[in-house]
């Protein structure tokens, strides 16, 4: 959501919208859409949260969530002109998966308890100590008129445990890591859960890649395998929906992406925290690596492919999740269209993090169990 | 394991602009015949390198179906043709999840802020009447 927030800030917005006697906005350049997100009262962030979920309309065509009260609140908002028109306005979960992977929550997550509980980091300048009320209440719960309801209660306090949950059950995958000190971290394991993503994804990564490789073939063999591509998409489609019947986890992946998109947003460029840490760098892992040196926490060392691959893989899953792809038009994928460039990068940047290779395929694919000898006569 | 160094080891060639010209002339003359009916005036333009040698209309309009087929895929593929509802979902998609590229920003501007105490504050005015509330605060604190 934040990145997304921070997008619409860089446009336009025409008079008159939403509500009569709106003036006109000019669009923001990127920098200082990003800085005015950064130093936003993180009530109008979670204000305008509100609203991306309620815009959603999760149970359409039944009534939106939000009742009139809510709906007079937005009205005092920073950001009630910028509205999305287009939904869902978050990256999807595996975003918010690979972000986390970076470990930058818990990095984030030491640097405000040594801002809070001491100088040892130095003094905070001013923007910081706004973004450190911000991260406070966006990514630990410190308490707010709004909260961020939308996944945290006494049922399940800690916020990081309940998106553990969501990527287990939607993605079938743990995080990287455990808690801040090495120890396993207790979460709910459903027992539910897409366990078959990783191995089916990893399928349809390494027959685009075949069709990738081999488009521009017109003679000789062709490995590209266009109904096997299909397939595979419609049983990730069909294994991620399971997930998401009656609109479940979307609530949790709305809270998952507006967490990271704000560690990704305060790393994305050399922001007053980065500079207050002494951490300026030329890409946002740097950034990160740097900041975790300071706190003592090392992040993920794959963290550059994390960075590099979230809006790519958020696109491509919600594009699989869709009912866009058809037989009829699967090479948009593959056939150097905008969709075939996201999986292109998918590709590299899955690769890399993992360790896979996903250009050659390591067992041939079990079309009949094999048949054994058991006996002689 | 996968070197960053190899990850583009197998780009796409280049657009060949000498293809794109080609196709462009191969789909004139498709467009001429469907609305003349003929092929009589599209000769010598390089088509009849091709097909020039065939004798009837259908041979040579099936050689051209034949030529621009992998023509057409060499420079970005068969176009994908999708429906206004795809169309629409894949709008859609895009548009919900547009995020800045942050290419050209390095850094974000800052505010300067300067520092603040008791003593910095301005003198209150001279005329300035303590209220009832602050008179009593004041002597009972004293």
């Amino acid at each position: 959501m934040i990145p997304q927030l921070v997008k619409r800030l860089t446009l336009p917005v025409a008079a008159n919208v939403p509500e009569p006697g709106d003036p006109f906005l000019p669009a923001m350049s990127e920098a200082d859409a990003a800085r005015t997100v950064l130093g936003a009262d993180p009530y109008d962030l979670l204000l305008h949260m509100d609203e991306v979920w309620n815009a959603f309309n999760p149970w359409a065509p039944a009534p939106p969530p939000a009742g009139p009260g809510r709906s007079a609140l937005w009205r005092s908002g920073a950001f009630r002109r910028y509205v999305p028109t287009a939904h869902p306005a978050w990256d999807h979960l595996g975003a918010s998966y690979v972000l986390e992977n970076t470990r930058a929550v818990q990095i984030l997550r030491r640097v405000v308890r040594a801002y809070r509980s001491g100088e040892s980091l130095g003094v905070p300048s001013e923007a910081t100590q706004r973004w450190l009320d911000a991260t406070e209440v966006m990514l630990f719960g410190a308490a707010n008129p709004i909260a961020p309801w939308l996944s945290t209660s006494s049922v399940r306090q800690e916020p990081e445990a309940v998106r553990r949950n969501a990527y287990w059950r939607l993605l079938g995958m743990d995080l990287a890591f455990g808690t801040e000190d090495n120890q396993p971290l207790a979460y709910e394991k459903a027992a539910a859960h897409n366990s078959g993503f990783v191995r089916l994804f990893e399928e349809l990564l390494f027959e685009l890649w075949q069709a990738i490789a081999n488009f521009n073939n017109s003679s000789g063999v062709n490995h590209t395998d266009r109904d096997r591509i299909f397939r595979i998409v419609e049983e990730l489609r069909f294994l991620l929906r399971s997930r998401r019947q009656s609109q479940q986890l979307a609530r949790e992946e709305l809270a998952a992406a507006t967490a990271l998109g704000w560690a990704e947003l305060t790393v994305l460029a050399d922001t007053p925290l980065v500079r207050d840490l002494k951490a300026e760098a030329t890409s946002a892992a740097n950034r990160l690596r740097l900041i975790g040196e300071r706190v003592g926490l090392p992040a993920h060392s794959r963290s550059s492919a994390f960075f590099s691959m979230a809006a790519e893989l958020s696109l491509l899953l919600r594009t699989i999740e869709s009912n866009l792809l058809t037989e009829a038009n699967i090479p948009m994928l593959y056939n150097g269209s905008a969709l075939a460039e996201t999986s292109r990068r998918v590709i590299t940047e899955w690769a890399a993090a993992t360790g896979k290779d996903l250009k050659a395929r390591t067992r041939p694919v079990e079309t009949a169990p094999q048949r054994r000898l058991v006996a002689v006569r | 394991m996968p070197n960053d160094r190899n990850r583009s080891a197998q780009e796409p060639p280049a657009h060949d602009p000498n293809i794109d010209a080609r196709v462009e002339l191969l789909e004139k003359v498709l467009l001429h015949y469907a609305q003349t009916g003929t092929l009589e005036h599209t000769l010598g333009h390089g088509f009849d390198a091709v097909s020039g040698h065939l004798c009837s209309v259908s041979e040579q309009l099936s050689c051209i179906s034949q030529e621009l087929k992998p023509l057409r895929r060499l420079n970005g593929g068969e176009p994908v043709e999708l429906s206004d509802a795809e169309q629409a979902c894949w709008d859609n998609l895009q548009a919900a999840q547009a995020r800045p590229t942050f290419k050209a920003v390095k850094s974000l501007p800052v505010r300067e802020v300067s520092l603040r105490f008791a003593s910095d504050l301005p003198d209150p005015d001279p005329g300035h009447e303590p209220s009832d509330h602050e008179a009593s605060t004041w002597s009972a604190a004293s």
